[in-house]
């Protein structure tokens, strides 16, 4: 394969697995600035990766999980994510609805999400950003290197941990 | 809000994506990702060189000390010299490996962050056991090529001025401890300066050993 055959393979596959990478961009930012940053630095480290790329050991969706995940909790983790670091949601023109939906007609349930992700530490992020994505618990634990049932484990205590914010929320407003 | 209804909410919320696809083009044709690439590739080669430096250094020094093994300063400051070569070489080999295996980053995420941690870890503590001695080796090393080289020897001349400037290394860097203890904790403008602050002051190490506690917590919880 020449150079610029092994580059457009490369531009193919990232423009498929596109929304991953700016997936995993939205949930480690804090602004938008840091999002287009995310997403570049990620993309560089795909790129340098790509020649090791081995389709037959493992799909091009988790290889570019792993890279994508690494990366930015790297550049969390190098930030001195602390407390005071936490997520803050991005802004809502950031943000709109598959079918164009504007922000500001959505419930508030995509805010309570934001809020919600905004409380978990990088590891815990890129589990529930797994979950959201319906990946399966096979493929979360090959991307995140836990087993299968230590990954159900986690996912049960997060819903619990939910379910718990959840009903003290709602006793606070009653 | 249950977390499988999050998922849904999730998969009706998508990032307006305009901007970034429109950054990855740009990356391609601005030849940035190839820079990227062969900005890793110069990084081990780097590696690589300092080790070869090291072997250099260790090889000149072990030659200097056997030469002058009958001056018994010169034997010490040699030798001296010598185990700090080696410490530079163990240095240099260690975290040419460790990035070896961190550089392709995909490898699963909790073994890579480990190891990228591991090798944070390693990288700050040898810096500042490699670091701290300057305090003593910017005298030594160029007493030792004043010797090899015209064949002075400084220390026989001057040993009284020598032994001064001992002592103020060895007051520099308690100094130096004490002062990144100091200003540990409070903002400083200069990134480099905040980082060796912090290296020094043991605030980075402990930041490190707390997030490979957080990650076996999370392995095993």
């Amino acid at each position: 394969m020449t150079a610029r055959q092994h580059q457009q393979r490369f531009e193919s596959l990232l423009h498929e697995h596109r929304r991953i990478v700016f997936k995993v961009a939205g949930l480690y930012s804090r602004s938008a600035a840091d999002r287009d940053d995310l997403v570049q630095e990620i993309s560089a480290q795909l790129w340098r990766s790509f020649g090791s790329y081995d389709e037959a050991r493992a799909k091009f969706s988790t290889w570019l999980y792993r890279i994508a995940l690494n990366v930015a909790i790297s550049q969390a983790r190098r930030e001195h994510w602390s407390e005071a670091d936490r997520f803050e949601p991005l802004d809502t023109h950031h943000l709109e609805t598959v079918g164009g939906e504007p922000i500001a007609e959505q419930d508030e349930r995509l805010t309570a999400l934001y809020a919600f992700i905004g409380q978990l530490d990088p590891l815990n992020r890129a589990l529930i950003l797994l979950y959201l994505e319906d990946r399966n618990y096979g493929e979360m634990a090959e991307i995140l290197g836990l087993s299968e049932t230590n990954v159900a484990t986690k996912i049960s205590r997060i819903k619990q941990k939910l379910r718990g914010q959840m009903t003290a929320a709602a006793s606070t407003g009653a | 809000m249950e977390l499988d209804e999050m998922k849904q909410v999730w998969a009706r919320m998508d990032l307006h994506q305009d901007g970034m696809e429109a950054l990855l083009r740009q990356d391609f044709r601005d030849r940035r990702m190839d820079k990227a690439r062969s900005a890793m590739r110069w990084s081990l080669l780097g590696q690589a060189v300092g080790i070869a430096c090291w072997v250099a250094f260790v090889v000149f020094v072990a030659s200097f000390w056997v030469a002058h093994r009958h001056v018994t300063h010169l034997l010490v400051i040699g030798l001296l010299l010598h185990v700090y070569g080696i410490a530079g070489i163990w240095s240099s080999v260690t975290q040419w490996f460790l990035l070896s295996r961190i550089y392709l980053f995909d490898a699963p995420v909790l073994i890579l962050q480990r190891r990228l941690t591991q090798l944070r870890r390693f990288r700050m503590v040898s810096t500042l056991a490699l670091g701290l001695p300057w305090w003593f080796l910017w005298l030594l090393v160029p007493l030792v090529f004043l010797t090899w080289s015209s064949g002075t020897d400084m220390f026989a001349g001057a040993s009284g001025w020598i032994w001064a400037n001992m002592a103020v290394g060895a007051v520099g860097t308690g100094f130096s401890l004490w002062l990144a203890r100091r200003l540990a904790g409070r903002p400083i403008k200069s990134p480099w300066l905040q980082r060796v602050v912090d290296d020094m002051s043991g605030c980075t190490l402990a930041r490190v050993s707390r997030q490979l506690d957080e990650i076996a917590c999370f392995e095993q919880e």
